[in-house]
């Protein structure tokens, strides 16, 4: 049976060049293929929702085989880590008051100044390269190209393409991803404990003393808590450019220079987002903690390892930043100004 | 024209197609077996090729890779590209027997699947995108590979039946 006879060639070759003359007008952006792309989407979701129905069983019965000894672990070590940061919060969040107390006193931007939108997410990237993750809002709710998306935990990604009822979030995992970030080194914070005894259902009191950078603070509850002396932190920070490196390895920050004030980044050191007018996301986004820091090519200069807090394989729920950046946003449309 | 389009593998392949990339946007997102996602519309690409020849296979894989690409929201035929060589490949099990037997087409549907995979990283450095040619290929490729060769059985003649093509019978062929 001859497998080369010309006829069959030339077919071949159509096909490849097809494919390539295709794939050509879709990166250069084609107004009749994202129509085509739209319009496929909607069709597909009535057989996506009967294949949802035979997939349910299906996946409950595969979690239950493969993960449920991790589960338990899981569920086990997550009670013990709430106990242990119930006390923590309390302070974190009267740390959290003062910040926006202080925001607002010099007149400063913060994530929690623009509007969010809640979202679900419905499904994710079915190939092995890219990271993206698809959720239940679109244009129709007010979501951009470009838009940053978190967790409670912290930055997610980005939305990549809108839909008027989804969108797509390229998340900081993925070898496209970029954005930039600083790294700040937390100082410790000085916390002195005493008991004091306050009112049941008084309001929380919270004093902020900006001369001398400490606070006060006492929380009231219906039993006694331990009030709060507090120093805030005045930390150092350096600047680069976070990248994702692909599924099973972490993000890491490159163009991060050794300058000597701040010393070279160390394990431990908090990575967020830097903001600014380039800037895919609005400042102060939390990313993640830096692991590991080892020195790359002379362009890269220290290559930065970092860890992200949100726990990015099993997402469910994210809030959409209703921030446009100017870079993606373009001269026409302006940016959601703060509140 | 028309007549030739509705009586070609078109319609087959885009219905069948439609299925497979729901599932495979569903239920094949969540099965993931040593964290690779079973590639399903490439094995039935690879499987095509298998039954019908590198020039159908090829033909499948552009129709599904289409598809893929459509609704993944990857780059607009580089699924096509990656899957067309897998079928292409995999359509070489013609070129050792004419109707091969069932484990030697298994074996081209994941040599097929396995090439079409190893494309994927090709195409996207070709335009332009890097990190995609990381140490967990070595693992993603011969899991995708594996699960192509384990679905063969059924998508063999389910890829027979798309592109047209009929099992010989050999009770039927008279001796020279």
């Amino acid at each position: 049976m001859s497998l080369y006879t010309p006829g069959r060639r030339r077919a071949i070759l159509l096909l490849l060049l097809s494919s390539l003359l295709i794939l050509t007008v879709d990166l250069r952006g084609n107004a009749i293929l994202d129509g085509l792309r739209a319009g496929y989407n909607q069709a597909m979701r009535p057989f996506e929702s009967a294949a949802e129905v035979i997939a349910r069983p299906v996946r409950n019965a595969w979690r239950g085989i493969t993960q449920y000894d991790d589960l338990e672990n899981e569920n086990q070590l997550l009670r013990e880590e709430i106990q242990g940061q119930e006390a923590n919060n309390i302070v974190s969040m009267a740390i959290i008051a003062q910040y926006y107390e202080l925001l607002a006193y010099y007149n400063l931007e913060s994530p929690g100044s623009y509007d969010r939108v809640m979202a679900y997410v419905v499904g994710q990237t079915p190939n092995n390269i890219d990271q993206v993750i698809e959720i239940n809002v679109g244009t129709n709710d007010g979501i951009r190209e470009g838009m940053s998306v978190i967790s409670p935990s912290g930055l997610v990604g980005k939305i990549t393409d809108a839909d008027p009822d989804r969108s797509r979030v390229m998340l900081i995992t993925d070898a496209r991803y970029g954005v930039q970030v600083k790294v700040v080194r937390p100082e410790p914070i000085e916390t002195t404990t005493t008991t004091t005894t306050t009112i049941a259902g008084a309001p929380p009191a919270s004093v902020v003393d900006t001369s001398a950078s400490t606070t006060s603070t006492t929380i009231a509850g219906a039993t006694t808590l331990p009030a709060t002396t507090t120093t805030l932190p005045d930390p150092q920070r350096e600047t680069g450019q976070l990248e994702g490196r692909g599924p099973s390895e972490a993000p890491v920050v490159i163009f991060v220079a050794d300058t000597p004030s701040f010393g070279p980044p160390a394990v431990g050191d908090i990575v967020s987002t830097s903001g600014g007018r380039l800037s895919l996301a609005p400042a102060d986004i939390p990313i993640g903690e830096v692991i590991e820091v080892r020195p790359g090519s002379p362009a890269e200069g220290l290559v930065v390892v970092v860890q992200p807090y949100a726990t990015l394989d099993d997402l469910e729920f994210v809030q959409v930043i209703l921030y446009t950046p100017e870079r993606e946003s373009g001269a026409n449309t302006p940016s959601t100004q703060p509140d | 024209m028309f007549a030739s389009l509705v009586q070609g593998p078109l319609p087959r392949l885009a219905l069948v197609g439609v299925m497979l990339v729901a599932l495979q946007q569903t239920l094949f997102v969540d099965l993931r077996p040593a964290a690779v996602t079973i590639q399903i519309v490439l094995a039935l690409a690879a499987a095509a090729g298998a039954a019908a020849g590198p020039q159908k296979g090829a033909l499948a894989g552009f129709v599904l890779g289409m598809m893929y690409d459509l609704r993944a929201g990857t780059p607009l035929g580089s699924s096509s590209l990656s899957m067309g060589v897998g079928g292409f490949v995999a359509g070489y099990a013609l070129s050792i027997t004419v109707d091969p037997q069932w484990w030697l087409a298994m074996i081209f549907t994941g040599i097929g699947a396995a090439v079409g995979e190893t494309m994927v990283p090709v195409v996207r450095s070709f335009i332009g995108e890097e990190g995609h040619f990381t140490p967990r290929l070595f693992t993603v490729v011969p899991v995708v590979s594996a699960a192509a060769m384990i679905l063969s059985p059924v998508f063999v003649p389910v890829g027979r039946w798309c592109m047209r093509v009929k099992k010989v019978d050999w009770s039927k062929v008279k001796a020279p």
